[in-house]
């Protein structure tokens, strides 16, 4: 069945549909809210909470729209909310008083000697805006199109507000990272 | 590298990223929303049935002896702990909280959500006194966080295992969220100065609420000294003993 035809089913509430549309596009979701929130609890916590309100909220959900930017811009606010929320900062003390030591630590440490996520720190000292931006752009290979339609805004605001994040990043990259894109800048 | 050329190599790069496997997702959602739909395919019979125990719970619930029993908490400062037995009765087996998995270090998460600082700028933002173990000394990290009154946070670091925290301790302020510890494994009354003590040790869900809406739940291994003076609940989360956290908890001092 086409994805139409599970988003037209989903509006008149049939629950079935549902699950095939969470399947097609959780990880993109999940993915969004990992890379806003850097913790893949909380990622999770935030997508799961992503598709509830989505599904709570599906009859209002204009289907002449593209669906999976509408779950993004949902996962994005709620990822934005949970950076300030109270409970976030809980659940690390929480872990942090958990003894065993963490395969997440060893993988993070080669991850660490790898181009993507050093460019993803460089990301990281940005706005939350422009992370965003650069997140929904570059790192989920959104078209421009797809991007306004998250941060429902124009095409043309998308675009400006690209090119100055984007100016931010090349500075900071510059300065702080060099290494990665060495041997390019000459 | 021209502005086309600088986009591309983002691209290029920040497709390589290793993200966690996507966990599945749709399956903790279907388990949400399918009760409320399979209402609609019930079979008349069972609602009326379903509506009958009911109207015998209200009933149950209209006998004060029972209300009290059901009801039955621990509440100490602003923490609130339904003991593992009453639990049970009022509130299902909880079957989808989830499992913690550990991260490397608190610290970094900290400091991006609240932002560090030092003993003496805390001191000077909160409204009540800053207390320290003697034994411990100064705490190697200092948060102050604004959850509807300005929370402290001192965190001390195991000197044999940096990536490790040996203890923290929260000073909560009357008005902050209220945080509700659902059957820990176990609970002990103590005393810290003579004023009733817990000691709770999990695993238990914990939710922290905010606004009197549920933020969140999850899985809580640790053992935690919760009490409270004046209009400050104080919680201590350490590895140690119940006797040794009541100990620190007895000598804390004001900043020298």
């Amino acid at each position: 069945m086409d994805e139409n035809t599970l988003i037209r089913l989903a509006v008149h509430g049939d629950v079935t549909a549902w699950e095939p549309l969470m399947q097609q596009h959780q990880q993109a979701v999940f993915r969004l809210c990992y890379l806003l929130l850097g913790d893949p609890d909380d990622a999770e916590d935030v997508a799961q909470e992503t598709f509830l309100r989505a599904w709570n909220h599906i009859k209002r959900f204009d289907t002449t729209r593209p669906f999976r930017p509408w779950l993004l811009s949902i996962a994005s606010n709620l990822a934005s909310n949970r950076r300030r929320s109270a409970g976030r900062y809980l659940a690390a003390l929480t872990r942090a008083f958990q003894n065993e030591i963490p395969q997440a630590n060893l993988e993070e440490k080669n991850l660490q000697s790898n181009d993507a996520n050093e460019l993803w720190k460089a990301v990281k000292t940005l706005n939350f805006q422009d992370q965003q931006i650069i997140y929904l752009r570059y790192f989920l290979d959104l078209s421009v199109n797809e991007t306004a339609e998250v941060l429902e805004v124009p095409e043309g605001t998308v675009k400006s507000r690209l090119n100055r994040a984007i100016e931010k990043l090349r500075k900071i990259i510059q300065q702080d990272f060099p290494i990665l894109f060495e041997g390019h800048e000459a | 590298m021209n502005d086309i050329e600088f986009e591309n190599k983002l691209q290029a790069i920040s497709k390589g990223l290793d993200y966690p496997s996507t966990p599945d997702i749709s399956a903790s959602v279907m388990k949400k929303i399918r009760p409320s739909v399979s209402h609609r395919f019930m079979p008349k019979g069972l609602i009326w049935s379903l509506t009958l125990i009911l109207i015998l719970l209200i009933s149950l619930f209209a006998i004060p002896p029972v209300r009290a029993a059901i009801l039955e908490f621990i509440q100490i400062g602003i923490v609130r702990i339904f003991p593992q037995n009453v639990e049970a009765t009022i509130q299902p087996t909880i079957e989808s909280a989830p499992t913690i998995t550990p991260a490397p270090s608190m610290i970094p998460l900290l400091e991006a959500i609240i932002g560090e600082t030092t003993l003496s700028q805390a001191q000077e933002k909160v409204d009540y006194q800053i207390l320290l173990p003697p034994d411990f000394g100064e705490p190697d990290y200092v948060y102050v966080y604004d959850a509807a009154g300005d929370m402290t946070i001192l965190v001390w670091m195991n000197p044999s295992q940096p990536q490790s925290v040996e203890l923290s301790l929260h000073f909560i302020p009357e008005s902050s969220w209220a945080i509700t510890k659902m059957g820990p494994t176990i609970i002990e009354l103590t005393t810290v100065n003579g004023e009733q003590a817990i000691w709770a040790v999990g695993p238990y869900p914990l939710r922290v609420y905010n606004m009197d809406e549920i933020e969140f739940t999850r899985l809580i291994e640790g053992q935690v000294l919760i009490w409270t003076e004046g209009n400050i609940t104080y919680r201590l989360e350490t590895n140690l003993s119940m006797e040794e956290a009541v100990e620190i908890a007895e000598s804390l001092e004001p900043i020298p």
